[in-house]
């Protein structure tokens, strides 16, 4: 008992700078959130500029198609959720599975390069690619289908954010669940193989349940994302044709401001964002540790 | 933190100390703004210096630092070793006209410039003066109190070249630059060539069929149709009409425009209804008329079928892909050199067509100014940058005998840079080339840069890849800039060019309707009553308050 | 591990690679496209005759890079600020992920701390405000503004104590047995044995540093300055024209060279490639010397 009193301030001590830094910079900056209760100008700056309570938040919710800009939000934000961290889990068990070392170490290291591109390059790869002479058009020329103007297709625009955002980042996501693989105790293998475990076996017995905690924690921290559907990718593919489908809330803010300089909206914007996905971890937070006694953090 | 404040203060204190001297120097002079950073604007510290007062050229005793926002040319090669953007012989003869000196409070180049602009705009930290590139980052920096009133200091202390300048284009550079009454920049005046969109087609493509050049929309349509049919340049994956958006006020080529123009339809100008009231172009019934037309071209194939989806348009013009496009004057230094580099046998020419039903070219013009040198408000020495335009504007046009420029080195290194010329300098140089050209006017009556489009012409107009650079700026100036010179070219200018306060609230909103529509239109998803559905919506959302508040801005 | 490998087992491994193999040929195009367009004539890159294979082979965007001084100095600033950023991301992460692995019971703060380190990560005043603030602290165009406000990344602290609590609490009785403090612990049992996820987050910090870009355009007033990223980008983001001077159109044509840039993208990939082999070594199994039974 006195031992851990001690420790106390040593735990302290030992966050003691990161605590410091983070209030110097994210917290002191964190004034500029009153902006979005303003009419923010920047010649009278904030402390003297008009205070407007709510009405940024009201002014996103009443745009005629404020309704569609969510749903496609929603959509697209919740989709890319789902498959940045289903298709890295996949292909870390693939990877795990198998036994050319050689040929796993460049595979691994050529899938996480794509991460590396920005959307500007990879959107004119895509549009190349997806074009009405495109690849895949000419692939489906061969089947007798008539060439798809994809990118001018509600029908398969958020597809395409959707898939072409997957392909980018998985190998990169895939790294926290082989760094989780390795953490996982070679004892744990030995005692499978002993009680003759086959690789089916082995893999829901040991592998999947040593890396749900990686798991369930990248899936909560997801949820931050709700909100998120992505701006650089949406900004760089998308077209008026497809404003239906594939406009979120994010470029539609960027589109005011080009014209209107909302710094008040833009940071009502980001502070319902953050809101929303604040109370979303609380929640799966409170609901993991009730129901299942589990601390994700 | 603390240095700085220090530093303000003793400035602060000195500043204030001269200006009490200022004052009983001063005294009978008449002050317009009342308050702040007016009055000691146009006061001189030294009370020797009365008499000339208001000399636009006059030199200061000291020294004076300005700290500026540096725009730089990231491909620039020009300043010679040890010279900087911000020392280099421009800011050396500003030293020694003017004795001003300069430290840039921040310098950067293309996309990184304007998020500077931004970012100054936005938090209020801005370095004493700046140039910005575009209407509505002046309008941002005006709502947010950020800028001197510049009214009276280019009354006073504009140079009679620069007051010549800007009455050649009827004062609308300064009326761009004017909210409520003041003017709140110095405004920079450019070419109106840069607006005016032309066809520019392959000749050889047109020879090898027998073509003649097209002049009506009918004749535009079969050309492109035998293109395409008869492939006469054997291309792969051939393609119409390239756009990069149907229609655009500046350089945003390759548009539709002259389509649209040639219906007597000008989308992005203020024009006229059959009454006389004022209405935007976009929901003319003109308007309708070349929506209808186009979405018939696009289903036969005739426009892009990509043109809404394409990242980089350039592309199947570079590529020669496409026989004919429009463009502005200058496409000699992009596209078409790099299209002659990958075929060399192609002929480009440009024409003025197609034509409207009045025999006429007709073409909206762009407002003559969309760039703006602006000074931060309470800068103690707002009329030390008239000065530095006078200096400059005089220096562009040659006029400083003992300049003792290199006039190899770029422009762009001036330390403030927004061109302050004619509005039709394009023409102007266009017309004595082409004149020397057809030995109408002797070599020796060129300027020194009309002599040189004028030899690269002679050395490469049968070789354009011998010298891809030199051919650059003479087809431009030749064949695009001698269409400007065409009498059946007619300006229409649009009758209002600012932006009002609706159309700041709601204009994200009306684009986002209007691109949807007109692309989904011609594309084929939506039906051409969708422009009707178009237009009462348009009213509803914001048009009609828009519409009222410019009718009013134009009320005598 | 296994020896016998019944016909089931190499189909199934067979398949693996076959997938895997698919995967790594979609991954490979982007970069196999940018390095064909960096080895082709720029006109005929503009043009998009590029698709798989080099247009007009030629060296000359490499040969550019190479006389650049200004790519070499950003290089240089890149460097800088790599090493200086991940390595106060590696400490800080560290010192700061072992305390708030304790329960709440061992280290009563710990649930204030870690909320607030979570708040700190999802709520943000914005753009002005951030930039405000640093220059209010005089770190404007200095390297500290590109390193200090991101000193703690969040992300790799909550991973860190992730793992950290997924370590057998024998380790640490024992360390403690033995008459250890929390440091000698921390930096002799805990950090030895958590080499996969302390290689992750490193990485994490890593990449992060050397891809950012935004913060240099915002936070550093002379060009000479940009770190890599920076640099590259100015020049690489989608330019409209409408907003174009007639000085920066006529150069538009030099701005746009795709060649160049593909070149400039793929020379700045390279050390981040370079480094990931390195780093997957710490992804092995058998880390853990398997000493402590569960």
């Amino acid at each position: 008992m006195g031992r851990k009193k001690t420790f106390a301030l040593d735990y302290h001590l030992m966050l003691a700078p990161g605590i410091l830094l983070l209030v110097l910079f994210s917290v002191v900056p964190m004034f500029g959130i009153v902006i979005a209760f303003q009419q923010y100008s920047p010649g009278r700056g904030i402390f003297h500029s008009e205070w407007t309570g709510l009405d940024n938040i009201r002014y996103m919710f009443q745009l005629r198609d404020s309704g569609l800009i969510f749903r496609n939000t929603l959509f697209i934000a919740i989709m890319k959720i789902v498959g940045n961290l289903a298709v890295p889990i996949v292909f870390a068990l693939l990877l795990n599975e198998l036994r050319m070392r050689l040929f796993k170490r460049i595979v691994q290291t050529v899938v996480y390069l794509p991460h590396f591109l920005s959307w500007v390059i990879l959107a004119g790869i895509l549009t190349d690619i997806l074009g009405y002479k495109g690849l895949v058009n000419q692939l489906l020329s061969v089947f007798d289908i008539e060439p798809i103007l994809f990118f001018a297709s509600n029908k398969w625009f958020p597809a395409i954010l959707i898939g072409s955002e997957v392909w980018k980042e998985f190998g990169f996501n895939t790294i926290v669940f082989l760094a989780a693989l390795a953490g996982i105790s070679p004892a744990l293998y030995e005692a499978a193989a002993l009680d003759g475990a086959g690789r089916w076996q082995r893999l829901r017995h040991v592998t999947l349940p040593g890396m749900i905690p990686v798991i369930v924690l990248l899936a909560t921290l997801g949820l931050g994302n709700v909100l998120n559907a992505g701006f650089d990718q949406v900004f760089n593919l998308y077209n008026p044709v497809v404003y239906e489908s594939g406009d979120i809330i994010d470029t539609y803010v960027y589109r005011s401001g080009l014209m209107d300089a909302q710094y008040g909206l833009a940071t009502a914007v980001g502070l319902l964002k953050s809101v929303v996905s604040f109370v979303l971890i609380i929640c799966s937070y409170v609901l993991a540790s009730r129901f299942a006694n589990y601390r994700i953090f | 933190m603390s240095t700085r404040f220090i530093r303000n203060f003793t400035l602060l204190f000195v500043l204030s100390a001269m200006l009490t001297t200022a004052c009983t120097g001063g005294a009978g002079k008449p002050e317009s703004t009342a308050g702040t950073g007016g009055d000691t604007a146009t006061a001189k510290p030294e009370a020797t210096t009365i008499a000339e007062e208001h000399d636009p050229f006059g030199r200061y005793e000291e020294p004076l630092e300005i700290s500026i926002g540096k725009s730089l040319n990231l491909s620039d090669k020009s300043l010679p070793e040890g010279d900087t953007p911000i020392s280099n012989q421009f800011t050396r003869y500003l030293e020694k006209r003017l004795n001003l000196k300069f430290k840039a409070y921040w310098q950067a180049g293309g996309e990184a410039y304007s998020q500077k602009v931004s970012v100054a705009t936005a938090s209020g930290d801005l370095p004493d003066a700046m140039v910005v590139y575009s209407y509505s980052e002046l309008r941002k920096l005006v709502d947010a109190g950020l800028v001197e009133d510049m009214t009276d200091v280019i009354e006073q202390y504009a140079s009679p070249l620069v007051k010549e300048i800007y009455a050649a284009g009827d004062h609308a550079a300064t009326k761009a630059a004017t909210f409520g009454g003041r003017v709140m920049a110095i405004p920079a005046s450019q070419g109106l060539g840069d607006s005016m969109y032309m066809m520019f087609i392959r000749q050889d493509w047109l020879d090898k069929l027998g073509l003649q050049a097209p002049t009506t929309l009918e004749e535009l349509e079969h050309v492109i149709a035998e293109f395409l049919d008869k492939n006469p340049g054997n291309v792969k994956d051939q393609i119409g009409l390239p756009a990069y958006s149907l229609f655009g006020m500046t350089n945003n080529f390759p548009t539709l425009n002259p389509i649209f123009a040639s219906y007597g339809a000008f989308p992005t100008n203020w024009v006229k209804d059959k009454d006389g009231n004022v209405m935007s172009g976009l929901i003319a019934p003109e308007t309708r008329e070349s929506l209808a037309k186009l979405r018939e071209m696009y289903a036969a194939g005739l426009i892009d079928k990509e043109f809404a989806l394409r990242k980089d348009v350039l592309e199947p013009i570079i590529s020669n892909r496409t026989g004919v496009f429009f463009g502005p004057w200058w496409m000699g230094f992009n596209p078409l050199n790099q299209s002659m580099q990958n075929d060399p046998e192609a002929q480009w020419k440009a024409y003025l067509a197609p034509l409207g039903k009045d025999g006429k070219y007709n073409t909206h013009v762009q407002s003559p100014s969309s760039m703006f040198y602006v000074v931060k408000k309470g800068y103690k020495h707002p009329e030390a940058i008239m000065k530095l335009v006078n200096v400059q504007t005089e220096n562009e046009q040659g006029l400083d005998p003992d300049a003792d420029m290199d006039l190899g080195v770029d422009w762009v290194n001036e330390p403030l840079r927004a061109p302050v010329d004619f509005p039709d300098s394009i023409e102007k140089d266009a017309e004595k080339v082409i004149k020397a050209l057809n030995n109408e006017l002797p070599v020796d009556q060129l300027t020194s840069k009309q002599k040189r489009i004028y030899e690269s012409w002679l050395k490469t107009k049968d070789n354009p890849t011998s010298d891809i650079a030199a051919w650059s700026e003479a087809f431009s100036y030749v064949v695009g800039g001698g269409q400007l010179l065409q009498p059946q070219l007619n300006k229409v200018p649009s009758l209002y060019y600012g932006e009002t306060n609706t159309m700041v609230t709601k204009g994200a909103a009306l684009g986002k309707l209007q691109q949807e529509v007109f692309n989904k239109i011609i594309m084929g998803s939506a039906p051409i009553e969708a422009f009707d559905q178009f237009v009462n919506d348009w009213k509803k959302q914001g048009g009609d308050e828009i519409t009222a508040e410019v009718a009013e801005l134009l009320q005598p | 591990m296994m020896k016998s490998h019944s016909l089931s087992d190499k189909l199934a491994d067979g398949l693996i690679a076959l997938v895997l193999g698919g995967a790594a040929l979609l991954s490979l195009y982007p970069i196999w496209y940018t390095v064909a367009v960096s080895l082709s004539s720029s006109a005929a890159a503009a043009g998009g005759l590029v698709k798989l294979w080099p247009v007009q082979f030629t060296l000359q965007a490499y040969r550019t890079i190479m006389d650049d001084p200004a790519f070499f100095r950003a290089f240089g600033v890149s460097l800088q600020r790599v090493g200086l950023g991940a390595l106060i991301n590696f400490v800080l992460t560290v010192l700061m992920a072992y305390p708030l692995s304790k329960s709440a019971a061992q280290f009563s703060g710990r649930n204030v701390y870690m909320w607030f380190v979570v708040f700190t990560m999802l709520f943000s005043g914005g753009l002005i405000p951030w930039y405000l603030t640093i220059k209010e602290y005089e770190l404007l165009n200095t390297i500290w503004a590109l390193v200090l406000p991101g000193a703690v990344p969040v992300f790799n602290v909550i991973l860190t104590v992730n793992f950290f609590r997924s370590l057998p609490r024998e380790l640490e009785e024992a360390g403690y047995m033995d008459g250890a403090g929390p440091w000698y612990v921390l930096w002799n049992i805990f950090v030895p044995l958590s080499a996969p996820v302390l290689a992750t987050v490193t990485l994490f910090s890593i990449v992060g540093h050397w891809n950012s870009f935004f913060d240099g355009l915002i936070l550093i007033s002379n060009p000479e300055k940009y770190p890599l990223q920076t640099y590259v980008q100015q020049m690489v983001v989608r330019f409209s024209t409408e907003s174009m001077t007639p000085d920066q159109l006529k150069n538009l044509g030099e701005l746009s060279n795709r060649t160049l840039n593909a070149a400039k993208i793929f020379v700045t990939m390279l050390p981040v490639l370079l480094i990931y082999p390195f780093l997957q070594r710490f992804f092995i199994h058998g880390i853990m010397l398997g000493s402590v039974k569960e």
